[in-house]
């Protein structure tokens, strides 16, 4: 047992002391810095109607609040006081509110029910069986070389800062899950490793709603879709991005050949 | 001399606990623990916004094993901020084993009865928001 250090004469100096603490610990520092003075920071500076306006956009105004309410450094409850105190407009802030309630809805779920946070809570409704999907990630999952462009361009953004838009993750987790046909835990493990405000509950359950495990439908996506959120963030170039460039009944079709054929 | 402990970990790193103030009989500590933190498999990106945060909150930290640590303080009694997280929950039961455990719960986000199971979130969304949009979830400003 030993008392650790609380002075630092700059980050680069924590750092090295955290490295040499945790030399297990996988990965480099995030440019994301933690504290009660950042919290506060992105407190002041969230726009809840803005929010809800731009919030599935790259470069929508979402709040980075997520690694500060995860590590308790701030409660949903103070930040939904914080956004209604200052509205007189229950409508616009709607959708701000509604994205802490999914946080707390998990939470709870997963208070009674620690048995499911690692276990499909129903059936893939994929046309396959859980045995039919790897347990692993594969190499280039692992390191962002899939050769899909915005794919690895998302898997950068959750290994160099620990920090993935929502709306990415979802593209991540299907193009893990449906594209490339793992489980569904492999991708959220991994998500944990890595993510500032990784938390079990949230991220696992989430996991499972892609998947189709926790939810009536497997969630998919397309090129048009990531370009029409991310163009000019990643890059959404056709020929680089191939797998993906095809229309929603096209996809369905090719990923789940088991189920119902979609026209369209 | 502190005659109880509070016991910061690492979902619960929040300046605004009340205890903080009640300095006279807390003394409060955060257990850098290998095996918890290598249970959780954090990255270092994850330990250093961690520790970058532990050094904002009025506490000591310590590294070592946290039942060995606990086992050789004074104190019986332990206060700690509730959390859900599988991991914790499991250390929870084992410090229970060895001292008396004093949970800390934040306030609920909204008013609804716990025990009340939504297996879709429309469901939940449907009762939760008569209260989401209440300063402190409707209970009491």
């Amino acid at each position: 047992m030993s008392i650790l250090k609380r002075h630092f004469d700059n980050r680069n100096d924590l750092i090295a002391y955290v490295k040499e603490l945790a030399p297990w610990a996988e990965g480099n520092a995030s440019q994301i810095p933690g504290g009660q003075r950042e919290c506060k920071k992105r407190l002041t500076n969230l726009n809840a109607v803005k929010y809800g306006k731009t919030r599935n956009h790259g470069n929508g105004s979402v709040s980075m609040l997520s690694p500060y309410i995860n590590h308790g450094i701030i409660t949903l409850n103070e930040v939904r006081n914080h956004v209604v105190k200052d509205s007189n407009d229950q409508k616009s802030i709607e959708t701000f509110i509604r994205e802490l309630g999914w946080r707390d809805f998990w939470s709870r779920f997963a208070e009674n029910n620690q048995n499911l946070l690692w276990n499909d809570v129903e059936d893939y409704k994929t046309g396959y069986e859980s045995d039919d999907y790897e347990d692993e990630l594969p190499e280039d999952i692992l390191v962002g070389d899939t050769g899909v462009s915005c794919v690895d361009a998302f898997i950068n953004d959750l290994l160099n800062t620990g920090y993935v838009h929502n709306h990415a993750r979802m593209y991540l987790a299907s193009y893990i899950v449906h594209f490339r046909q793992i489980k569904w835990q492999a991708g959220a493990r991994w998500f944990l490793t890595h993510l500032l405000d990784g938390d079990v509950a949230s991220n696992n359950f989430s996991w499972q709603w892609i998947a189709s495990t926790f939810s009536n439908k497997p969630y998919i996506f397309n090129l048009e879709n990531v370009d029409k959120y991310f163009n000019g963030i990643v890059d959404t170039t056709r020929s680089k991005n191939r797998v993906l460039d095809a229309s929603y009944p096209t996809l369905h079709n090719r990923l789940f050949p088991n189920l119902e054929v979609q026209n369209g | 001399m502190a005659d109880k402990l509070l016991l910061v970990h690492d979902k619960a790193l929040r300046s605004g606990l009340d205890v903080y103030e009640a300095s006279e009989s807390f003394k409060a500590v955060h257990i850098w623990d290998d095996e918890y933190y290598r249970t959780q498999r954090y990255s270092l990106k994850r330990l250093v916004f961690i520790y970058e945060t532990l050094l904002d909150l009025p506490l000591e930290i310590i590294h070592g094993n946290t039942l060995d640590i606990l086992s050789g303080e004074n104190s019986d009694h332990i206060v700690i901020p509730y959390s859900g997280d599988q991991v914790l929950k499991t250390l929870f039961s084992k410090i229970e084993k060895i001292k008396t455990v004093q949970y800390l719960f934040e306030t609920s986000f909204v008013n609804l009865d716990r025990t009340v199971e939504f297996k879709r979130f429309f469901k939940y969304w449907n009762q939760a928001k008569k209260t989401a949009f209440l300063i402190n979830g409707d209970r009491g400003a």
